[in-house]
């Protein structure tokens, strides 16, 4: 995957697959916010990854 | 894996005067990334003191080379972090890599000019600029650096000349 060369960086961005209005959205919040959020985030990620691991060693015993 | 506490670490590391910049992925959310990232990534100084300030403020997290064999012997400390460069690091509160130099800028010195200080969490941190996180992201050259620049230069234009309205996201 190769990130498009044409174009605006927004345009760039945009065919790249990115959504645009979650930067737009972090650009309206605080420093501290936008790292309590990615922090949040981060946190969900990992409490799936945690169940999805749980899952598989059940299903293999 | 321990769970990455992204403010506790920056608190560890203010707590002692660490001097540090923050770069990397931490550093794109700062930004304004939407990216998520585990490891915290720093460019520190490699003076005499801030080697000392380091590992009083790294000890206590039970840092451990990351990836490396339990049982490999591994001691922070002032000698071991001057005889090194970059260490990656498992400590209590999550990933933390210490960067002695960060490409292409150089050392503490070089990319100190690049960065400023941003309060967070009540704490004053320099973090990397946009422009040299984007250079630093071309430099380093992998595909998962490389697959971060279109959304770091999107961010740069939208500071640069805010859109008045957020831009439709696009569907499938």
């Amino acid at each position: 995957m190769t990130p498009p060369t044409t174009g605006s960086p927004l345009e760039r961005a945009r065919a790249f697959g990115i959504d645009l209005s979650l930067l737009f959205e972090n650009l309206r919040r605080s420093p501290t916010e936008r790292v309590r959020r990615a922090q949040d985030s981060l946190d969900s990620v990992l409490a799936v990854r945690a169940e999805a691991q749980a899952w598989r060693e059940r299903q293999s015993t | 894996m321990s769970r990455t506490r992204f403010q506790d670490l920056l608190a560890a590391l203010s707590r002692e005067r660490v001097e540090f910049i923050l770069v990397g992925g931490w550093a794109a959310v700062v930004h304004g990334s939407a990216h998520i990232t585990q490891d915290v990534d720093v460019c520190y100084s490699r003076s005499p003191e801030n080697l000392e300030r380091l590992c009083r403020a790294v000890l206590p997290l039970k840092p451990a080379l990351r990836g490396a064999p339990r049982d490999l012997p591994f001691r922070l400390d002032p000698p071991t972090l001057k005889a090194g460069l970059n260490f990656t690091l498992e400590t209590e509160l999550g990933a933390l890599d210490l960067l002695g130099e960060l490409s292409p800028l150089g050392g503490y010195d070089q990319v100190l000019p690049h960065s400023s200080a941003v309060p967070l969490f009540g704490l004053s941190v320099r973090v990397l600029s946009l422009s040299a996180l984007i250079r630093a992201k071309r430099a380093a050259g992998r595909p998962k650096d490389l697959l971060m620049v279109p959304e770091l230069e999107a961010l740069e234009a939208m500071q640069q000349s805010p859109p008045v309205a957020p831009p439709p996201p696009r569907r499938a």
